[in-house]
């Protein structure tokens, strides 16, 4: 076999391709037709994603979810330590290293009930230049029962600690929480609030307005 | 940390060899969604739930729920958008991307309910699919869309010779073309669903 980056592939490659067809029944090629309400959630969640590509107007008007605005004030008050973690990449040889850190806490206030025994500490991990959210100690309910997740979100606070905007980092397993990477074009010296909130699985992807623990990164 | 983003520019590009030949006009219309999708426009994730998002919902539904599978199929799409730069034409298709999106959420899905299964020792073992089974699944659904996408002619003679397992001969008598023909149909065919599949784990 000659490898001189043949674009159309090595002999495996062809071989994989033949085996697969081999084995391939009618059902491999029937396309279910997309229900109708997929598309509103990406785009939802797309839109404010690129939101923050704009020039940052600390008062423009919110686009998401009203219902976020119930949760909002809570963040007031843990919005004050606005420090500016200041992630300078710092690239010495070494592993991941812990760029900031964060105590999540409950809000009896404002927010879910199914928090009120909730915890977790979360860190902000550099590894090499990708940003990682890794949720260290936690004791976190379990939605499932009404057919919801837990999800983690970062939030960047306008100047009232209000969420001016807020990305998804993820679905997490309370059994199993792991870490969870920072989208690149998101600096969380900016969106440095970090938030659990439960999502029914309703096709919305927009913050449920249902948090259970929020708090604000801060340097190590 | 940022992959060098690749351009496929089909008019000015030097297909190699038998490349060039697939080059219909279908395959250039995706490869312009590839192309703008990776650039950032917005308009290109929409042609790209269009040319695809079906073929992800299929896929998920095959291991999921009606709910899960609408959840996961939207993640996979918000995912591949963040994530738009790491896609690099040059590796596979955009469908090929996509779908290694959904193998790993729907394998991530499955590891879930397994645990969950698991601590519930009490009740009935739950049937859950095996992550292998997922990933090749995936695969044949690709390679299935892929030959949807060939030229009919190249699509015939591979039909013929994989799922009817006809021989090069007998597929040449059947169709009234020269075996030369047959042979370079299939060859030809057979790049353009590796290129469509994603990259294979090296």
């Amino acid at each position: 076999m000659t490898d001189d980056h043949e674009p159309d592939g090595t002999d495996t490659d062809i071989e994989r391709v033949e085996a697969l067809l081999r084995e391939m029944s009618s059902e491999d090629g029937e396309l279910l037709e997309l229900p109708d309400d997929v598309w509103a959630g990406i785009e939802a969640e797309v839109d404010m994603a690129d939101d923050q590509a704009d020039v940052v107007v600390l008062d423009r008007p919110r686009r998401f979810s009203s219902r976020m605005a119930v949760v909002s004030a809570v963040a007031a008050a843990a919005v004050i330590i606005v420090g500016g973690i200041a992630v300078v990449t710092q690239r010495d040889e070494g592993g991941p290293t812990v760029v900031a850190s964060a105590e999540l806490a409950y809000d009896p206030a404002s927010f879910d009930e199914l928090g009120a025994d909730a915890a977790a500490n979360v860190s902000l991990v550099d590894d090499d230049g990708i940003l990682r959210v890794e949720i260290d100690e936690s004791d976190l309910p379990s939605p499932s029962g009404e057919s919801a997740d837990l999800e983690l979100w970062l939030i960047e606070p306008d100047a009232d600690g209000n969420p001016a905007e807020l990305v998804s980092l993820g679905v997490i397993d309370p059994e199993k929480p792991g870490d969870f990477e920072v989208p690149a074009d998101y600096d969380p010296d900016v969106y440095f609030v970090v938030d659990i909130s439960v999502e029914p699985r309703d096709g919305n992807a927009n913050h449920s307005g249902r948090s259970i623990l929020r708090g604000p990164l801060t340097e190590t | 940390m940022c992959t060098i983003l690749l351009q496929r520019e089909p008019q000015t590009q030097q297909p190699r060899g038998y490349a060039r030949s697939v080059s219909t006009g279908e395959l250039r219309v995706i490869d312009a969604v590839e192309a703008a999708f990776a650039q950032g426009d917005e308009d290109a994730l929409r042609a790209a739930y269009d040319a695809h998002g079906s073929l992800v919902y299929s896929f998920c539904r095959r291991s999921l729920g009606d709910d899960r599978a609408k959840d996961v199929t939207q993640e996979v799409f918000v995912s591949a958008w963040r994530a738009r730069e790491r896609f690099d034409s040059s590796k596979g298709s955009l469908a090929g991307w996509l779908m290694g999106i959904a193998k790993n959420r729907l394998i991530d899905n499955i590891r879930a309910e397994r645990r969950h299964a698991s601590r519930r020792a009490d009740s009935e073992p739950v049937e859950l699919p095996v992550e292998s089974n997922v990933e090749r699944v995936g695969d044949r659904m690709l390679v299935a869309d892929a030959l949807k996408s060939l030229p009919e002619r190249s699509r015939t003679v591979i039909e013929l010779a994989y799922l009817s397992d006809l021989t090069h001969t007998q597929i040449a008598e059947e169709t009234s073309l020269p075996l030369g023909t047959v042979k370079s149909d299939i060859r030809r065919g057979l790049a353009s669903i590796r290129r469509y599949l994603e990259p294979s784990h090296d």
